[in-house]
């Protein structure tokens, strides 16, 4: 993994996932473009910080603590996804959750950290209605991400 | 290691292109990518004609074929760069020029006319860059697109 393949294209494709459809089929879509390149891919969730005021019900009655094991436990479901699908195909796989409000921060960052050179994932996520405009976090990915996005429907 | 002869996926690339500087990053890394994975391009620039201008243009007693064969050579000079600098790469490329109303639609049209299973394009147009949100256009084609859509951010000057 800390070797990425020499294909000339790209070596280490980024998959964001917030669970939605559209993203697990961008999370396929991704997993057999690295397939056909010998890249490898990196899985991406982010979580919310806690907070004390919040419409999340999964926030409201409970401790910080509590709320991090939630996440934590949703996020490697989450991720489950992407792992389930790299090893079925034979992609070198990591995964990795970051904790931010900003998605579209986490995906960049991540991207830069883990030295991804392609971002693969869903034009709307799990807020978005799909059809009539790209999700707002896709916006934000595209407009401030200094390495391609493929986008998926 | 793929073998680019061999690869299934993304053999043949959409490229729109409006002549910008925003839209030569997407069409130089378009012709990098079909090298690298043996596709081939269909270069596409729209002449588009703004309908609600029309009556406007014609009570100034503009004559219209004047800035038909205007648009129509812009165009053409647009796909003209595409196709050189795939000829330049070894890639394949046909060139194509469209009227339409509305760029978004002519893209999508031409992706699925052509059979395109991929679309390269930038995420702003010639209409300049929004640090909130992509181009109109390319939020149409992202929503429209039954292909995938590999976006470019332009390079900033800030950065």
């Amino acid at each position: 993994m800390d070797q990425p393949a020499s294909n000339p294209l790209y070596r280490r494709i980024l998959l964001p996932t917030d669970g939605s459809e559209a993203s697990q089929r961008a999370i396929l879509a991704g997993v057999g473009f690295a397939r056909e390149l010998g890249a490898d891919v990196v899985g991406l969730t982010a979580t919310p910080a806690f907070r004390v005021l919040s419409a999340d019900p999964g926030m409201i009655e409970d401790t910080a603590d509590g709320y991090a094991e939630a996440s934590r436990e949703r996020g490697e479901r989450l991720l489950d996804a992407v792992e389930r699908a790299a090893a079925e195909a034979g992609v070198p796989c990591r995964l990795e959750q970051a904790v931010s409000d900003e998605p579209w921060q986490a995906i960049i960052d991540t991207a830069h950290r883990f030295g991804c050179d392609l971002i693969v994932m869903a034009s709307h996520g799990r807020r978005g209605l799909g059809g009539l405009l790209p999700g707002s976090e896709t916006q934000k990915v595209l407009v401030h991400s200094a390495i391609p996005v493929l986008v998926h429907r | 290691m793929a073998n680019p002869a061999n690869t299934q996926l993304y053999k043949r690339i959409l490229v729109p292109t409006d002549g910008s500087d925003v839209s030569a990053a997407a069409e130089h890394a378009a012709v990098e990518f079909a090298r690298a994975h043996g596709s081939e391009i269909v270069a596409l620039s729209v002449a588009q004609t703004y309908p609600t201008y029309a009556a406007a243009e014609a009570s100034m007693a503009v004559d219209p074929a004047l800035d038909t064969e205007g648009l129509r050579a812009w165009a053409e000079r647009n796909v003209r760069r595409v196709s050189a600098a795939a000829a330049g790469a070894g890639v394949a490329c046909t060139p194509l020029t469209v009227f339409s109303h509305s760029a978004s639609d002519a893209i999508l049209d031409s992706a699925r006319d052509h059979g395109c299973d991929l679309i390269f394009m930038g995420s702003h147009g010639r209409r300049g860059l929004s640090r909130l949100l992509a181009g109109s256009e390319t939020q149409k084609v992202l929503a429209g697109a039954e292909v995938p859509v590999m976006v470019l951010r332009p390079k900033l000057k800030s950065s």
